[in-house]
């Protein structure tokens, strides 16, 4: 077994244990959907299956009780009892906690998997597994199935004796057991059921034959009669593969020909049709896989030598304006269209629907609010919006603390919400919707809302604002943002210790993203999260000051325009005048300690920020650029006006500048806004009309 | 297996048509009022008169259960009289397909019984 193996194995598991937890919280709001019951037992009996396969010995065994109890309630009926989808999500848990060490190292975990079993057991109406005759010992769990094997079909005749079912074995439980070894088609002989009047309600009158394709070899299959092999005739025979490719009409030509008898003539239909599903049809997507899983180290090297192309290509295409030469510069042009279509399918290629990771989230508001006595219902929107696997993964942490918040600040108790006129039951919407290079992600409540004066006063306490502050109210809210700040009094198991907001902003500086709050006290809170699509290549705006290049997001860029010096206030002004508003400006000459003598005509990028327009003046804007984002060294992490850097065609290196901290960090510096009121009574500088953004390199 | 709770059937219809309704388990420990039911209504049943058993308001089924089915199927088709079901839950076809109990896959042998009683 290879480690490939076992780390395929690994994510499968980890994503059907994903579709387990999805399939069980909708289970306990609809028991009776038949639908469901089978999806948890499929995610179960393959957990199982594969577990067995690969080495997960541990896992393989676990699940085993837990898929028998799943199929009794698949063929049974047996009730879904909230007892029981709660004791099944702790036995997830449990199996989740078996994937993650070797299962030679699973050992100090059998304990508590046998007190999650117990559970089981005690939420399930009869034992997890079918009870021997006459007290004998149970057999063992999960069939010692090991080795991966090319799948062999296996031809089953299983006659019990009449007698069976008064010994309280349950033939169908065994059929139950069979199917969870692989694909089960099966036949039912009742040719011996008598009519009305000799009918005898404890009798088998039943015998099957069945064909099963599976992995697992023969002695599993046996292992399922272990204990009605004295009480019933049972023949298992391998299917050989040349029999499995005789033509599909052989068991009529039987027929016509009389070589058989009738009353087998069902049971080679249906073993021919079973294996027909296996060669085409209905099973071929088992067989011949419609996508491939590919380890996400790949993508990410692919992705990288794809941002070294788009570099190259830069420079190529710098080259081959220059160069004057025709053929050459039809060549530049084809590699750039192709390097583009490159760049964006290899991009698509790590783009994921962020659904997935909204339905984690319902598993934990199930439990947040049992544990706080809340009742919460969380409703998704949006989850096929898709966005760069980076970002979904660093994403996961800050949605954990937005969502524990609302439970536990946000929606009130049941008693206090209906003394308010508000249902119960409080609700949490997560909700996801592209806007340009952007994701917005919106998590919202209607619970209390925030409460700003509480919110300011543990501010002033904290001395985080002067007494006399003036501030809005999205100032207000910010502060929340700050580490350790917490309103609460008390603390609780879910949060309260003021550690969680700091860490959603911080998660977020670092994925170049933004977070707005806006809240109506007694109603709402909303939570929007501003997402880039990816981290890895963006398009950017080249720009050069003092003959050093910086590159602006073009995300952020509404317009570049020139700025035309007033005689004698050269470097003073911090005002211009975009289509009659007031927009503060720094120049990257100053800002960077970049010496000499700017241009007469100097360009003003002027960028959208959270606190509004900003302009940046650089000597001059050289075009777009695809920009392949590169970290910075450890050096530089703690400058936070810069988020990464990117490689120019000719080998030189230009920074990525992050627009919102930069203007954030001036105005605060400079105190441009306060001097806006005292410039615009001398009047901002000039500026010529605001252009469009030049789109060559 | 007693899955809990008490079978009930309603016989209503006319003499052409008979329609016993079912409620409760129909496993091997509840299966006595449906066969009783089943056995008084093939007293009566002959050619142009049909029996529906309606499964609306069964909530379990085990092998006993789909054996008495077949059992009467077979019975109310050698007195010329048909047999049918209604109102299948999803999870009987299912647990009676698992069962192998299913059109063209359950084998009569050479008793035949007309048109199959699990046809959906």
């Amino acid at each position: 077994m290879t480690d490939g193996h076992v780390e395929t194995y690994r994510q499968e598991a980890g994503e059907l244990l994903a579709e387990l937890e999805v399939s069980l919280l909708e289970l306990e709001t609809r028991p009776d959907d038949g639908e469901l019951v089978g999806r948890v037992f499929r995610a179960l009996h393959t957990i199982k299956g594969s577990g067995a396969m690969f080495g997960f010995d541990a896992i393989a065994a676990f699940t085993h009780e837990l898929e028998t109890v799943f199929d009794r309630v698949r063929e049974a009926g047996v009730a879904v009892t909230p007892a029981l989808v709660g004791a099944t999500l702790a036995a997830r848990d449990h199996i989740q906690a078996l994937l993650r060490v070797p299962d030679s190292e699973t050992g100090p975990l059998a304990a508590q998997g046998g007190l999650v079993l117990e559970r089981v057991r005690q939420a399930s109406p009869q034992p997890a597994h079918p009870q021997p005759p006459d007290g004998a010992m149970a057999p063992d769990p999960a069939p010692p199935e090991t080795g991966i094997q090319d799948p062999c079909s296996y031809r089953i005749h299983f006659d019990p004796s009449p007698d069976i079912l008064l010994t309280g074995t349950n033939p169908l439980l065994l059929l139950g057991e069979l199917r969870g070894l692989g694909d089960l088609s099966v036949a039912a002989h009742v040719d011996r059921i008598p009519d009305l009047s000799g009918f005898d309600p404890e009798r088998c009158y039943t015998y099957w034959d069945a064909v099963l394709t599976t992995r697992v070899g023969e002695n599993p299959i046996r292992d399922v009669f272990l204990f009605v092999e004295e009480r019933a005739e049972l023949s298992i025979a391998r299917i050989e593969d040349a029999e499995r490719s005789e033509p599909l009409r052989l068991g009529e030509l039987l027929v016509q020909a009389g070589a058989v008898p009738p009353d087998r003539v069902e049971v080679a239909m249906l073993e021919q049709k079973h294996l027909a599903g296996l060669r085409g049809g209905a099973r071929a997507p088992e067989l011949v896989a419609a996508t491939l899983r590919v380890p996400a180290a790949k993508l990410d090297s692919l992705v990288d030598v794809v941002g070294e192309l788009v570099t190259v290509q830069a420079r190529l295409s710098s080259y081959a304006l220059g160069a004057g030469d025709p053929e050459i510069a039809f060549i530049s042009e084809e590699m750039e269209r192709l390097t583009e279509l490159l760049r964006e399918s290899s991009m698509g290629l790590r783009m994921m629907p962020v659904g997935e990771t909204f339905n984690r989230f319902r598993r934990l508001v199930r439990d947040l609010s049992a544990d706080l006595g809340k009742q919460v219902e969380l409703t998704t929107s949006g989850g096929e919006t898709e966005l760069d696997k980076t970002v979904i993964e660093q994403l996961t942490d800050p949605l954990v603390h937005l969502i524990r918040n609302a439970v536990d600040h946000g929606i009130e108790m049941p008693a206090r919400r209906e003394a308010m006129g508000k249902p119960a039951v409080g609700s949490i919407h997560l909700s996801a919707s592209h806007a340009g290079a952007f994701v917005l992600i919106r998590i919202s409540d209607d619970g209390a809302g925030l409460n700003q004066e509480a919110i300011r006063s543990r501010a002033l306490e904290r001395g985080l604002v002067r007494p006399d502050a003036a501030l809005t109210e999205q100032q207000i809210y910010a502060l929340i943002l700050q580490p350790g700040f917490s309103t609460c009094s008390t603390v609780s198991a879910v949060s309260g210790r003021g550690v969680g907001m700091d860490v959603v902003q911080r998660n977020l500086d670092a994925m170049r993203g933004s977070l707005s709050i806006a809240s109506t006290p007694g109603r709402e809170t909303v939570v929007t999260l501003k997402i880039p699509l990816t981290l890895a290549i963006i398009d950017g705006l080249l720009v050069e000051a003092g003959g050093r290049r910086f590159v602006v997001p073009l995300s952020h860029v509404s317009g570049c325009m020139e700025l035309l010096r007033r005689n004698g206030d050269a470097g003073r002004e911090t005002l211009l005048s975009v289509r009659g508003e007031l927009v503060p400006y720094i120049r990257l000459r100053e800002r960077f300690g970049i010496s000499g003598q700017p241009p007469p005509i100097e360009q003003v990028i002027v960028a959208e920020t959270p606190g509004g327009q900003f302009g940046f003046v650089v000597d001059r804007v050289i075009g777009d650029h695809h920009t392949v984002i590169k970290k910075l060294g450890r050096l530089f992490r703690d400058i936070d006006e810069v988020s990464g850097a990117t490689i120019l065609g000719d080998g030189t290196v230009a920074l990525i500048l992050d627009v919102e901290r930069l203007a954030a960090a001036a105005i605060r510096e400079s105190g441009c806004r306060q001097a806006a009121r005292s410039a615009a009574e001398s009047g901002p500088a000039c500026a010529a009309p605001m252009r469009r953004v030049p789109r060559t390199a | 297996m007693d899955s809990g709770g008490e079978m009930a059937v309603q016989v209503e219809g006319t003499n052409e048509r008979r329609v016993l309704r079912v409620a409760g388990p129909l496993d091997i420990a509840h299966t006595a009022a449906l066969r009783q039911a089943l056995v008084e209504a093939s007293d009566g049943c002959g050619a142009g008169r049909s029996t529906v058993v309606d499964l609306a308001g069964v909530t379990a089924v085990d092998l006993c259960g789909l054996q008495l089915l077949c059992s009467a199927h077979r019975t109310f088709a050698a007195r010329g009289g048909g047999l049918s079901l209604q109102c299948r839950p999803a999870w009987f076809c299912q647990a009676s397909t698992a069962a192998g109990f299913a059109a063209g896959t359950q084998t009569c042998g050479p008793r035949l019984c007309g048109d199959c009683l699990w046809r959906e």
